[in-house]
This record gives C-alpha cells, sequence and structure tokens, in this order.
C-alpha cells in the first residue's frame, strides 16, 4: 500500500511538475521568440531573389565565356539529377520533406550527445536550417546563433514550399573549387550538367559540402570517393536506392574533368583582368554589376602557350637534371601580342597558377640581357646614320665612368674578333660593340628609345642599360619589340576590348590609338638585324627547330645565367618568353655549363609561334620606301665581292647610306 | 545536497550510481510522511487521480504534445508571426550584404551610363563643333555617325572649316568603307574626334582645340590672349621684327603662301608684338599666330601658310637667330 502511494505521490509530482516546467518554459521561448523576432533579418521575399546577383562574364575575343564571376548558375529542379536531389536529402536531411524546419528527435540526440557527451558535437541542422545560416549568419558558433537560425528556419518553412527551399538550397551550396551551385560543380568536375549527373558522380558531389576541402577529389580522389561511399549506404538505408545499386555504383571510380587544371594556368591572364578591372570600377561592380568583359584573350593561342610554357620547362627541368617535383623548379612567363593593335592575345605567369599566383609576365622584373640591344641598335642607327653594314671594332672595352669605378664590359664568350659590321655584331650579340654604341649615345637616348618602344619598367641611365641591366617584364619586352615589328608605330598593350552592363550598353571601349614613334626606315634596318639573329645567331635553334617565316628577335642571357630570354617577332604577333628561377639561382646543365635564352627560352618560343600562327599567311615586313638592299662583307663593311670566303650579310641601306667599293647602280 | 551537487552527471560511472541512490534515499525520506491534504485510502486515490479535472488536464497536455509532434504546429505558428513581422526587420546577413553591393554596383553603373547616355543625346542634338565641346566634358566620351559629322563639319564657315580639316580628304574618309563611326572624346584642350575602322582602329585623328572652337564660333575673330596660350605654339615664338626680317627676305611668291589672308591681318587693331609658328601641319599647312597687343589687351589671328613656305621660313629665322 505504501509502495502503491509511493508510486502514485511520485507519478503526481512528475506529471505537474512536467506540465509547470513545459509551461514556463513555453512561456520563455514565447518571450525570447519575441524579443528576438526584432533583430532577426528581413527574408527576401521571394526566395528565389537571393539567386537573382547578375553574374559578371568575361569572354574571349571570339565570344567564348571564358569565366564567370559571382559562381553560381541557377537551374531549376526539373534540370538536375534525381540521384543527385535523393543523395542529398539522404545525406544532410533525410526527413526534409516531412518536418518543418526542424528535425525534433535528431536535435534532442544532437542536444544530448553535445551536452552529456564532452568533446562530442553532433550536428542536427535540417537543410532549412542550413539555408538560414549559409543565408543570414556567420560561422560562428553560439546558442543564439543556433537559435536565431531554427526561428528562420521556421518563417522559410512557413512562407515557401519545400521545393523551393530545396531549390534555393541546391543552387547555393559550395562545393569547393569555386564553385557555388550544383550546375557550376557539375561542369567543374565532370563538365556535363547537373541534370545527367549518374548516381555515383551525384552521391560523390553530395559528399562534397560537408568539407569542400577535404573531399577535393582533385587532391584526394580516394577519401573523396570514401565519402561518396557513405553517401550511397545513406541513400539505401534511407530507401531512395536498394542495396544492389549503391553496390553497384560504389565500383565506379567517375573520371574527373581535367580542363579544371588547365583552367588554373590560363588563370593568370583572368587574375590580370580582374586586377584591371577592380582598379578601374571597384570591386562591387566587378563581383556584383553583372557585367560582360570582352577580352582580347585568344583560347586557342591561349592554350598553346599554355601548353609551349610546361613543354619547354619539363625540357628545361630534363637539362638541369631536375626530376624531383618538390624541389625548386625553374619557372616560365610567355606574353604574346597584336602587333597592329597592342591586344596580348596570350599570357602565362609561370608553371602552375594553383602552385604559385605571382604573375611573371607582367610583375616579375628580370634583367633582359642582351634582348636590350636592339634599342641600343636603333638609337645609334638614327643618331649616327649608322647601317647594318658600319663597321665596329670588336675589342676589350674600358669605359670611365663617374664616381664610380670603370665600365669593363666582356663578351659573352670572352673572345674578341677584330672588325665587324654592325649587322654581325648584332646577330652574334658581342657586348662590346654594343658598349661602344652606348658610349656614342649616352645611356639616356637609349632608355628613351625604350620608353617610346613601350617599356614601362623604370631603366637606369647607366651605360650599363644597353646590356639589359634594368630588370623589364615580359609583356614589356614583348609591347616593345610589336613597335619594331610594325615599323615603328607603338600600340599601348590591353587586355580588354569592351565592357558592358548587363544590358549590352557599353561602359567602355578600347579604342585602337597607333603612334609613330620610331622613324620607319631605321626601325626596318633593325628588324632586319633582328631576322639575322634567328636565321644565323644566338637564336638560330628557331630555324632548327623548323620555323621558317620571316621573323626577327634577340635573345637574352644575363651575366650569372639567372635569367634566359628570348623575345621575337613576326609582322602579326610579338612573343617573349623568360625563364628562369624565382630565386637568385643560375640555370646550368647537369653537366654544369650555363643555359642560354637561346636554348631555354626561344623553342618554347618556337613550339608557340609554330602553332599560333598555323593556317596564317606567310607575310614579310614590309620595306619603307627609300630602303634598298646591297650584300656586305662582315669584316670590312664593303660590297661584298663575288667568290669572297669571308662571311656576307645582305643589309639594307637608306637612299643616302652606300658601302664602300660599292659599284654604282 | 552538497553530495548531491557535485554528482553532476559527467559520466556513467560508478560514482554517478551511488549519487543516484543517495538522491532516491532522500525523496523516500520525504514522501513516506501522509500529507494533511492527501487521501487516507487507495479508492480515494484513484478517484483523485481520475477526477474529470485531471483526466482534462491530462488531454489537453496530451493532446497538445501530440499534435505538435504530429503537426508541428508551434514551428508553423512561430513561422507565421515571424513572417508577420517580415517588412519591418532589418535587412542583414550575408545575403543582403550581397544584395546591397549589387545596389551599389548598379547604382555606379546607372549613373556612369546615364552620363553617357546624356553626352550622348546631347552630342545627337548638336548642331556645330562648339556645342558638341561643351556637351562632352572632360574624359567623357560619345560616337558620331557619318552623317552626323557631315552636318557639323558643314555647318562650319568655309575658311575655318578647311582649318580644320581639308575638304577633298573628308570626302575621302567619309566615303570610304573602311570608316565605320567617329569617336569623340573630350580631351583638356577641347575635342578628339577619331575616324574608327570596324576594329575600333583610328585610321584618323582630328583635335579640336578651344582657339579653333572660337575661330568656328565667331567666324574669323581673333584669339583672347597670348600666343604662348595657344596649344602649339610654345616653341616657335619670335618678335614680330625678326619674324617679318626673315619674312620679307622671302621671295615673294613664297610670302603670298605664307599669309594667304593677310586682310585678316590688317583687320585687327592694335600693335603686331609677336609672331609664332605652330607645331604640326595639317593637310600640307602649318598654323602662323600673330599677337597683337591694344591697351593691355592682347589677341591673337592664325592664319595657315604653306607647309614648304614655312620651312623656308623658319630656315631664315634660325639664320637670323646665329
Amino acid at each position: 500500500m505504501t509502495i502503491f502511494i509511493f508510486c502514485l505521490r511520485w507519478v503526481r509530482f512528475f506529471f505537474y511538475t512536467t506540465l509547470v516546467i513545459g509551461a514556463l518554459a513555453m512561456f520563455m521561448l514565447s518571450i525570447l521568440v519575441f524579443t528576438v523576432a526584432r533583430d532577426l533579418p528581413k527574408l527576401p521575399q521571394p526566395l528565389s531573389r537571393i539567386m537573382e546577383t547578375p553574374r559578371t562574364e568575361i569572354i574571349s575575343t571570339n565570344g567564348q565565356r571564358l569565366m564567370s564571376l559571382g559562381n553560381r548558375e541557377t537551374v531549376p529542379l526539373s534540370r538536375i539529377s534525381s540521384h543527385f536531389i535523393r543523395a542529398v536529402v539522404a545525406t544532410e536531411d533525410h526527413r526534409f520533406w516531412e518536418h518543418h524546419g526542424i528535425n525534433k528527435l535528431r536535435t534532442v540526440k544532437a542536444l544530448y550527445i553535445t551536452l552529456f557527451k564532452p568533446g562530442k558535437i553532433q550536428g542536427a541542422s535540417t537543410i532549412t536550417q542550413q539555408l538560414a545560416k549559409n543565408l543570414f549568419f556567420s560561422f560562428k558558433q553560439s546558442y543564439m546563433r543556433k537559435f536565431k537560425e531554427l526561428l528562420v528556419a521556421f518563417q522559410m518553412e512557413a512562407t515557401n514550399s519545400k521545393e523551393e527551399i530545396l531549390h534555393a538550397y541546391i543552387n547555393q551550396i559550395y562545393f569547393g573549387a569555386g564553385a557555388q551551385g550544383v550546375e557550376l560543380a557539375a561542369r567543374l568536375f565532370f563538365d556535363k550538367p547537373a541534370a545527367e549527373l549518374s548516381l555515383g558522380e551525384a552521391a560523390l558531389l553530395a559528399g562534397l559540402p560537408k568539407s569542400p576541402t577535404r573531399y577535393n577529389p582533385y587532391k584526394h580522389y580516394d577519401r573523396a570517393l570514401n565519402r561518396r561511399n557513405l553517401v550511397l549506404k545513406r541513400m539505401a538505408a534511407v530507401g531512395y536506392i536498394s542495396m544492389g545499386e549503391a553496390g553497384q555504383a560504389m565500383k565506379d571510380r567517375p573520371v574527373l574533368n581535367q580542363d579544371q587544371g588547365r583552367a588554373g594556368v590560363g588563370s593568370y591572364f583572368m587574375d590580370t583582368i580582374i586586377n584591371t578591372l577592380i582598379r578601374r570600377y571597384g570591386e562591387e561592380v566587378v563581383y556584383h554589376g553583372g557585367i560582360r568583359v570582352t577580352t582580347t584573350m585568344d583560347p586557342l593561342l591561349q592554350a598553346q602557350a599554355e601548353a609551349a610554357v610546361k613543354n619547354g620547362l619539363e625540357r628545361l627541368d630534363g637539362l638541369m637534371g631536375l626530376d624531383d617535383p618538390k624541389s625548386d623548379l625553374p619557372q616560365g612567363a610567355l606574353v604574346a601580342v597584336d602587333t597592329a593593335s597592342g591586344a596580348i592575345k596570350a599570357m602565362v605567369g609561370g608553371r602552375n597558377y594553383a602552385a604559385s599566383q605571382f604573375n611573371r609576365a607582367v610583375l616579375s622584373r628580370r634583367q633582359p640581357g642582351s634582348g636590350f640591344k636592339p634599342f641600343l641598335y636603333y638609337t645609334a642607327i638614327k643618331d649616327f646614320s649608322f647601317s647594318g653594314a658600319t663597321v665596329m671594332t670588336d675589342r676589350p672595352v674600358t669605359i670611365p665612368v663617374k664616381g664610380a669605378m670603370d665600365w669593363e664590359p666582356m663578351n659573352f664568350n670572352r673572345q674578341y674578333l677584330g672588325d665587324m659590321i654592325l649587322k654581325k655584331a648584332l646577330t652574334h650579340s658581342v657586348n662590346s660593340i654594343a658598349a661602344q654604341l652606348v658610349e656614342m649615345t649616352g645611356p639616356g637616348l637609349v632608355v628613351d628609345t625604350a620608353n617610346s618602344c613601350g617599356i614601362t619598367s623604370p631603366l637606369e641611365p647607366v651605360y650599363s642599360v644597353a646590356l639589359g641591366t634594368s630588370g623589364v617584364t615580359p609583356l614589356d619586352m614583348a609591347s616593345a619589340f610589336a613597335t619594331f615589328a610594325t615599323g615603328g608605330i607603338r600600340h599601348e598593350p590591353f587586355m580588354i576590348w569592351r565592357v558592358e552592363d548587363s544590358m549590352a550598353r557599353i561602359i567602355d571601349e578600347h579604342i585602337v590609338r597607333g603612334k609613330r614613334v620610331l622613324h620607319p626606315k631605321e626601325a626596318y634596318q633593325v628588324v632586319d638585324m633582328m631576322g639575322s639573329v634567328i636565321d644565323r645567331g644566338s637564336a638560330r635553334r628557331v630555324r632548327k627547330l623548323g620555323f621558317s617565316r620571316p621573323a626577327g628577335g634577340k635573345t637574352g642571357t644575363t651575366d650569372s645565367y639567372n635569367d634566359a630570354w628570348f623575345t621575337g617577332f613576326t609582322p602579326s604577333i610579338s612573343t617573349s618568353v623568360w625563364t628562369g628561377f624565382d630565386k637568385r639561382r643560375k640555370l646550368e646543365t647537369k653537366e654544369g655549363f650555363g643555359i642560354t635564352g637561346g636554348l631555354a627560352a626561344a623553342p618554347v618560343w618556337t613550339r608557340f609561334m609554330e602553332a599560333a600562327l598555323k593556317g596564317e599567311p606567310v607575310r614579310d615586313f614590309p620595306v619603307p620606301a627609300g630602303i634598298r638592299f646591297a650584300r656586305a662583307d662582315s669584316v670590312t663593311g664593303c660590297a661584298a665581292v663575288e667568290g669572297s670566303t669571308l662571311e656576307v650579310f645582305k643589309v639594307p641601306l637608306k637612299e643616302d647610306q652606300t658601302l664602300c667599293l660599292e659599284t654604282p647602280e | 545536497m552538497g553530495d548531491e551537487k557535485s554528482c553532476t552527471v559527467k559520466s556513467l560511472s560508478r560514482k554517478h550510481l551511488i549519487c543516484l541512490a543517495k538522491f532516491v534515499e532522500f525523496l523516500h525520506n520525504t514522501s513516506i510522511m501522509i500529507q494533511w491534504y492527501e487521501p487516507y485510502n487507495t479508492k480515494e486515490w484513484l478517484k483523485r487521480i481520475f477526477s474529470i479535472q485531471h483526466l482534462v488536464i491530462f488531454l489537453v497536455a496530451a493532446s497538445l504534445v501530440v499534435a505538435e509532434l504530429r503537426f508541428d504546429w508551434c514551428e508553423r505558428l512561430t513561422g507565421g508571426y515571424l513572417a508577420s513581422g517580415n517588412g519591418e526587420r532589418p535587412e542583414i546577413g550575408a545575403v543582403w550584404r550581397t544584395g546591397a553591393r549589387v545596389t551599389k554596383a548598379q547604382d555606379y553603373l546607372e549613373n556612369v551610363i546615364g552620363k553617357k547616355q546624356d553626352a550622348a543625346r546631347h552630342a545627337k542634338d548638336a548642331i556645330s563643333f562648339q556645342q558638341l565641346a561643351e556637351t562632352i566634358a572632360f574624359g567623357q566620351w560619345t560616337t558620331l555617325d557619318k552623317d552626323h559629322f557631315k552636318k557639323l563639319y558643314l555647318a562650319l564657315p568655309s575658311p575655318e572649316a578647311a582649318r580644320f580639316i581639308q575638304p577633298a580628304e573628308l570626302v575621302w574618309l567619309l566615303g570610304s568603307t573602311d570608316i565605320q563611326r567617329i569617336f569623340c572624346e573630350g580631351t583638356q584642350d577641347g575635342l578628339g574626334l577619331y575616324f574608327l575602322d570596324l576594329n575600333n582602329r583610328v585610321m584618323k585623328k582630328l583635335s579640336l582645340n578651344r582657339g579653333l572652337l572660337k575661330l568656328f564660333e565667331e567666324k574669323g575673330a581673333s584669339f583672347e590672349g597670348g600666343l604662348e596660350e595657344i596649344p602649339g605654339f610654345g616653341e616657335r615664338l619670335y618678335p614680330a621684327a625678326v619674324f617679318f626680317k626673315a619674312l620679307l627676305d622671302l621671295p615673294q611668291e613664297i610670302v603670298s603662301d605664307l599669309i594667304t589672308d593677310p586682310e585678316r591681318l590688317l583687320r585687327e587693331e592694335g600693335d603686331l608684338v609677336r609672331a609664332g609658328i605652330g607645331s604640326s601641319s595639317e593637310s600640307g599647312h602649318v598654323e602662323l599666330g600673330f599677337e597683337f597687343e591694344s591697351s593691355g589687351r592682347r589677341s591673337v589671328v592664325l592664319v595657315k601658310g604653306r607647309e614648304w613656305a614655312v620651312w623656308l621660313l623658319s630656315v631664315g629665322l634660325d639664320k637670323e637667330a646665329e
């Protein structure tokens, strides 16, 4: 009897206590809801408004879409694979279709584990709660934030259908690698629309949002597969698929889109464009303005440039005996400019964008070495009416420098060959003759020529500038050499043709303004000498590799072999290639020989130009009026005699220039 | 109770079970005594338990709980309440921040485009180059079609129009299929006009500086100010005596090619103090400027001389300088 009464008493006690506590809890919660409600964020109506952020589109010169900023592409549920929808629901919130914003059982369980199992935290967020968090709240963990998130989830459920909520969730969820929304993720990882995802692919994608970095299939493929298998098991457990289907899908190894990795290298170009746009319009307009940017990039040339640099650097690794990919490897950069307009058609800023985002094509100022000599030769030819047949003496030179040690430049091979004509001197990149020329012209005029051609990097007006001791960028070099290719007309290099708003109204457009900065005849004389550099000089490897089009160029190698350049041009494209280490380190073969621009950079240039000009008609450099050609002896500079054993150069001469012993026509 | 407090649930260990036993003992001790309001027998107990009041309370409580579990009325009620006040709540959170950025970006773009459209509209309405220059501020631009440009050009007084561009050259430019449109931008000096081909390449550039615009407006009026204020006249300025000495040393037929419109110079009031040679040539002509001074007021009359005649004059002036 006593026990019976005892039990009754306690039943009564617990019943009323629970009632009172429940009522009190309800009351407190109501107060809390009323208090917190005022600070809750307003919900966009309809919810789909969250996806209306216009995307900025960057397109190539031929209209191909290169990149979208505000990485999201909204698709309706009907255009998403049902496998994916089920996989997401099974993994994230299998009671999604039943609850009203909160999964009570799971929440109680999670609360119990979080409170009573020290060190363990269990999440119980429903898809609606996750959407609320992603849209309105920071990722800072706090009970108040969770409570607010819950309230917003209730409101979402009260004012939107389940389909609308799921649509919003799936289109804003982050999958890693810059992909927001399932459509972009499907295209990025599998190069197909979300509607075409197979069960295995859908399960792999559905597993990513939990930790996009940890499960990134490009970096951790097996880990991503394990996660995918968990998703499949979950789908089977929930009843969306049979165990047999799950087992079958687990055997699949989805093939990832390999173009994704290649797009990373092209990102150097995109980076530069985005930075330019931000400088011009500000971040808001670039990322949220929905502008359409037509760039100068030619996707085909860009792909060829990337392939040429990759191939060239792998070849260089082999030459240097660097076979450990984790060791410090040489870098490379390439810039190709359309000579007729200044449009930058291709740009590669380094070996691998994922490993280093530093764009060496536009940001790295490296000594061009002899690659700078064309500016000196032009200055000398213009100011002293020299021609390619003018004779100078290759000999040791000492040039006194005020307030400093005498400058004693030496030839690359430490040999002196005596008399030779200027064309031969540039062809073989003779330093002693360049030093004599800069002593005659003065460094200031050489700097003026370089600047007017398009070198924008600061140049020191010292004698050694003529031998390329002031750092320049590959973009500078490609752009400045393009001025020679056009016979002296300078075009500002640019990357953006046109910027329009989302309604195709033009905000900005580039006007191609050419400015004559070099005299055409003198410019042609230098171009002719630079052609000889390729035909029989320090860049003859270009011809050996099979490039037969008319072209001019100049190699450049710094004294310590830290930098190896080749910049060259045809009448239509000017391209500069640099190779070297980011840190000061010598480029040398495994046998210990220094690597020159002709060996490291010229093959990259050749491979790129060969591919870039494929199918284009062969064009020669136009000869300016008043230029005639004569054959000159390379030592005496006199008209070549039939049967002479000496080396003979064909040189362009102006009307007032003659060769010694030349027979008048 | 101190012991009980210390027995917070940390783990299901032996210590935990001891705590539980102590708690049960405490409850037992407090429940042995029969309170004055409690029934004294089981029948009474059962009567009270199953009283209507208790049953109603139980049923109401139970149905509330079951209804919540079954129909989520708490969530619906709360959601509905929150939705009713949605309009008054602040636009905060990541999605609204993005929205604000979108609005800001669109405002900026609308502003830029609005200015461009205004400039384009005014440019379209302009009936003279003077009006066009007033419309397009420094840094702004618009495009003109060939017909509009033709109309503006034809509105110029003949001698001044030739000063701007030779009619024959304009006929070639506007008749050429290469020229697609004329890009017109505001410069610090006035207007820059670029004849563009399909690839936005500049086929011909013309400059309309303020001095020229004034001449257009006033049909040959002199420029108020000194020679150095006119663009292109900063370098070759000479005292009038030196200039005319060199000029008059030239053969007569060359002098007439140098000053093709002497009436303009003769009409100007004041003393001729300086003369200058412009730095650029256009269509085989170079501009010559003559500066007059009258009662402290300076004015410049511009005339065009043939390029080769100006070159001969320059040689003479250089000799004078030596």
